[in-house]
């Protein structure tokens, strides 16, 4: 009996070789247990070495393996092939991100914006080692729980319309991030993270399509973040309107 | 928008207030005793998306029972015989809640409408100036508020 | 795009309101009229696909916690529906059946 197959199209770019991208097609063993990255590592191991691609845990917790899979940003790691089998696979590399070769993309520009939201546990006051941990009860994780999923797979600036139009737009993963860390009890950086986010090119450049957290293979849901940012921004906003003034503090 | 100069960087890194607030743009007031006091001035965008977010609840919640009354109902003959009696609308809209209501119901929607086709503006049609659009939509919809004033204080 | 529709619908059923009881009963007829019933019908289409959508997206922002249980959206979505119900009651009344 013939062995089931299925084809893969693959997204090239070798511009060593070729100023221009193009397609490579590929015929591979079909297993209803294979997902796609399975079916790349196939085509490296014993078609053609020359396909780049990046992947690490294989197993959806560590971010590398985004790719556009059938034009949907995907994790290859847990995408199966029997989703789409028997009609045939495109992969492409991540939209919205400049390509370095074949499905390889250039994430220079999350891993700049993430920086900027301070994504860490900023303190006003430092306390001394010997007091210990800072304790934090259940509830005070739950608050930012579902944002602290994140794996900073950037499939959801892949989805995201407005940053497809706007490279600016620092985009929903270091948004919700940032949102995350307003929401820990531990934090006391919300000031300074407000000023990084309750920009033009931050919040309020987001129109809440929505396709960020449709994307999202850690259940994140950025587009709530965001718009619990905008909520947020806009109480201190009004609160302003009370005390339009701020104190700076000597030393 | 946010500072220019070096950000003290690493995890658990102290960032000191003061160090943000003097390299981002602020206006600030002349020194008095020990602390330095600045006055904020804020986006403008919390105030868009306030009227944004209340327009959207408005028209949500109270535009369709009013279109259904005003635009089929009547017409479809399902209200009582004088419901849209010139004497009794006329003194439910002389009230002056009755006027605030209707202005919130009419100037509010417009808000609404005005921030979204902003930015399908700039993100759907691609179009930039930002400050020209946000004239163009923002005077649009309070135009209409200043109609709906003038109209609703000659009732 | 529809809600302004009905902004400009209602400034115009108030303007003939100002106007005296000539131009409003003009216009009271132009309502009865299948042109308004038209217009109407299609803006009343559009506002309640943005309350659906409206709605939907608001379950999405509003968090209410009691300890560490979360409301769950469905049962948000299901009290903005009813506070709709309730509302477009209230206004429905005031709009018609209200004698002074």
């Amino acid at each position: 009996m013939a062995e089931a197959t299925i084809e893969i199209k693959v997204a090239r770019y070798r511009p060593e070789h070729q100023p221009l991208p193009y397609y490579d097609q590929y015929e591979i063993p079909y297993r209803e247990d294979m997902v796609v990255l399975d079916a790349l590592n196939y085509i490296k191991d014993e078609l053609d070495g020359s396909v780049s691609y990046r992947w690490s845990c294989r197993m959806g917790v560590c971010g590398s393996c985004g790719m556009m899979v059938n034009y949907k940003p995907r994790l290859t790691c847990s995408t199966f092939l029997r989703e789409f089998y028997p009609k045939p696979i495109v992969v492409q590399p991540l939209e919205n991100f400049p390509v370095i070769r074949d499905l390889v993309v250039d994430v220079t520009d999350f891993m700049d914006k993430l920086k900027e939201v301070m994504p860490w546990i900023v303190r006003e006051h430092e306390e001394p080692v010997e007091q210990g941990e800072y304790l934090q009860t259940p509830e005070e994780v739950d608050r930012y729980r579902q944002f602290s999923m994140c794996i900073n797979c950037t499939l959801c600036y892949s989805a995201c319309p407005v940053y497809a139009k706007d490279q600016e737009f620092l985009g929903p993963a270091v948004l919700a991030l940032a949102h995350r860390y307003n929401l820990d009890s531990r934090d006391q950086g919300r000031d300074e993270r407000e000023e990084a986010i309750a920009v033009d090119r931050g919040i309020w450049d987001c129109t809440f399509i929505g396709e960020c957290s449709v994307v999202c293979p850690k259940d994140v849901d950025p587009a709530a973040a965001i718009q619990r940012s905008k909520v947020a921004a806009t109480t201190r906003t009004m609160l302003w309107m009370a005390w339009p003034f701020e104190v700076e503090r000597e030393g | 928008m946010t500072s220019e100069g070096e950000r003290p960087a690493g995890p658990g890194g102290q960032v000191s207030l003061g160090e943000v607030l003097e390299t981002s743009d602020r206006l600030e007031i002349l020194p008095r005793g020990r602390g330095r006091l600045r006055l904020r001035l804020p986006s403008p965008e919390p105030f868009a998306w306030a009227l944004f977010s209340a327009g959207g609840f408005v028209a949500a919640l109270l535009v369709p029972v009013h279109v259904a009354i005003l635009g089929i109902a009547f017409a479809a003959g399902w209200l009582p015989d004088d419901a849209f009696s010139y004497q009794r609308i006329h003194r439910l809209a002389n009230n002056p809640l009755a006027k605030l209501y209707l202005l919130a119901l009419i100037a509010l929607p417009l808000f609404h409408w005005a921030h979204r086709f902003r930015f399908a503006i700039h993100h759907q049609f691609g179009i930039g100036l930002k400050r020209l659009v946000a004239v163009g939509c923002y005077g649009s919809a309070l135009a209409g508020t200043a109609v709906a004033v003038w109209i609703l204080v000659r009732i | 795009m529809f809600s302004a529709g009905f902004s400009i619908l209602m400034l115009a059923f108030l303007f003939s309101l100002s106007r005296g009881e000539q131009p409003y009963e003009g216009f009271v007829r132009w309502l009865d009229g299948p042109w308004a019933v038209a217009v109407s019908v299609v803006i009343l289409a559009g506002v309640l696909y943005h309350t659906a959508t409206w709605f939907r997206l608001t379950t999405h922002i509003v968090e209410v916690r009691l300890g560490r249980r979360v409301v769950p959206r469905a049962a948000i979505g299901g009290a903005l529906v009813a506070a709709w119900i309730v509302v477009s009651a209230v206004v429905a009344y005031f709009h018609v059946w209200f004698w002074r």
